[in-house]
């Protein structure tokens, strides 16, 4: 509980900064960004679907480097009338980023330092059928609650060229994942991420790949599972003069291979559960609104596994993210 | 007479010793030295004077110049800081400062000097010309948009702000008026290779 309180204090202290940085000007730039996420799972016997909000801040100081902090809540939904799954389970992730950018001059490009951070709960709520009497007589049920916490470290260094056109970067995550339910096994995981990126057609496109390595320590969350590998390729495109439908860029995305309780630096997300992602794709819209404001509209599918109950699953989502910057 | 043409000479020769002593000097063989590409033997020829008590400022911002010019972006930036430590009134520094920044694409950090720049002197041409790069690396179409016209209109034989407003209407989706602004380039450079491009188009 005293997770919780932290985690509400810093949810508080990150709308505080969003509401008040545009007082604070100067050589700093701020920008923050409102998200929103709904998904529906289709062919599983435990998940029914999953919603989340979230509020992110940044603030850049020139081009020297940066801090961001931000916070999610995401709410899963379990099929009803299930003995073997909880009713829902409520997560809560805050998370931070700090970067600085150096400028070797044997480079022709700046190197990057970043360091994110995220720790979170996961509020399991599962309905008890007790034995005393409800209001109408007969048994009743109530709601009982235990709490996991989980946090993660995510360093990353990383090079662009002045021309755009190369991208290179190294990440390695730690994470740790608790159980207080006196059943399941802690987990540690480590990932490694590298990354190559590629501008072409004078920038207006970009391809970038990226591989995660990911190894996990012995839990009975995870049944045998010791190591995943996947690949992620991505696809950009910036519209240039006269865009169709006022596009500012698109993008897809494919993974493919197995994945794991992995920290996706680029998008501040945790997929902190035992279920293990055979493939994903997904499909993006960006448009600028006006000078400083950016919609970004994601539609997406991914399948997965839950590595305790073999139960094989699809989830198809729609994320949407409004930004803006000053 | 005879008074008056030894006087002469004596003239003639100070001169000669004068004029052939500041040809040895290190200032001049820096330039010479630059002219010719040799970079790091232009600065090494300076170091005497720029070890020398009080600091000289220009010292700083010739050698931050010619780090500049040799690709040495980091040590071009701290001669240029060091200018304007010794001279804080120095808009030369601050003119010198966003040189690197902007080869590195450091197009906010430039951006900043050349405003305190213009906080003194509001027209000058070189800090607007250092901001408009700034505003073009950062595809702030807009704001480029307004501030070449304006810049254009104070400095109307000037091609380069006719260049940047040309290029900033053609990505708002302004054709007839970055055409506009193209022609009005040619009427200055004639063979303007992009102006001639955009034309050539059917621009």
């Amino acid at each position: 509980m005293k997770a919780k309180k932290i985690l509400r204090q810093y949810a508080c202290a990150v709308v505080g900064l969003a509401l008040a940085s545009p007082a604070l000007a100067g050589d700093w730039y701020w920008g923050s960004a409102l998200q929103g996420l709904t998904k529906h799972y289709s062919g599983s016997e435990q998940l029914d679907s999953l919603s989340g909000v979230g509020l992110s801040l940044t603030a850049d100081y020139l081009e020297r480097g940066g801090i961001a902090a931000g916070y999610n809540y995401n709410e899963k939904r379990y099929l009803s009338g299930l003995l073997n799954a909880p009713q829902s389970v409520r997560e809560h992730v805050v998370f931070g980023d700090l970067h600085i950018n150096v400028y070797p001059d044997p480079l022709p490009g700046p190197l990057t330092l970043r360091l994110d951070g995220y720790a979170g709960q996961d509020e399991i709520r599962s309905r008890i059928t007790t034995t005393l009497p409800g209001p109408m007589g007969g048994s009743g049920t109530r709601i009982d609650s235990h709490y996991d916490d989980f946090w993660a470290l995510h360093p990353v260094v990383s090079f662009l060229n002045y021309a755009k056109t190369l991208y290179l970067d190294l990440g390695y995550a730690f994470s740790h994942y608790a159980n207080d339910d006196g059943v399941t096994d802690d987990l540690d995981v480590r990932q490694w991420t590298p990354t190559l990126g590629l501008g072409f057609n004078q920038a207006y496109d970009w391809v970038q790949l990226r591989a995660y390595v990911i190894d996990l320590s012995r839990s009975n969350r995870i049944g045998d599972k010791r190591s995943t590998r996947a690949l992620e390729a991505k696809w950009f495109h910036w519209f240039g003069i006269d865009p169709p439908l006022g596009l500012h860029s698109v993008f897809l995305s494919l993974l493919g291979g197995e994945r794991l309780y992995a920290v996706d630096g680029d998008a501040h997300a945790l997929y902190n559960i035992a279920d293990l992602q055979t493939g994903a794709a997904a499909l993006g819209a960006e448009w600028t609104l006006g000078r400083d404001s950016q919609l970004l509209l994601v539609g997406g599918y991914d399948r997965a596994e839950t590595l305790t109950s073999n139960d094989t699953y699809h989830g198809s989502y729609l994320f949407a993210q409004l930004s803006h910057h000053w | 007479m005879r008074k008056s043409l030894f006087r002469l000479f004596i003239l003639g020769a100070g001169l000669l010793i004068t004029s052939s002593a500041w040809a040895a000097s290190p200032w001049a063989e820096s330039y010479r030295l630059e002219a010719l590409a040799q970079y790091q033997p232009a600065i090494d020829v300076l170091e005497p004077l720029i070890r020398q008590e009080p600091r000289n400022d220009f010292a700083m911002l010739r050698r931050g110049w010619l780090h500049y010019l040799k690709g040495e972006y980091n040590q071009a930036i701290k001669d240029y800081q060091t200018a304007l430590e010794i001279n804080p009134k120095s808009l030369d520094a601050r003119l010198g400062l966003t040189l690197p920044l902007l080869a590195q694409q450091r197009w906010r950090e430039a951006t900043a000097h050349a405003d305190r720049v213009l906080q003194t002197a509001p027209w000058n041409y070189y800090a607007h010309l250092r901001k408009m790069v700034a505003e073009e690396g950062e595809k702030q179409w807009q704001a480029l948009a307004k501030h070449a016209a304006a810049v254009a209109e104070r400095y109307p034989s000037d091609a380069n702000a006719l260049v940047y407003l040309a290029r900033a209407n053609l990505w708002l989706g302004h054709k007839d008026a970055a055409g506009k602004a193209y022609r009005k380039v040619l009427e200055r450079i004639p063979d303007h290779v992009e102006a001639l491009q955009f034309l050539a188009s059917g621009g």
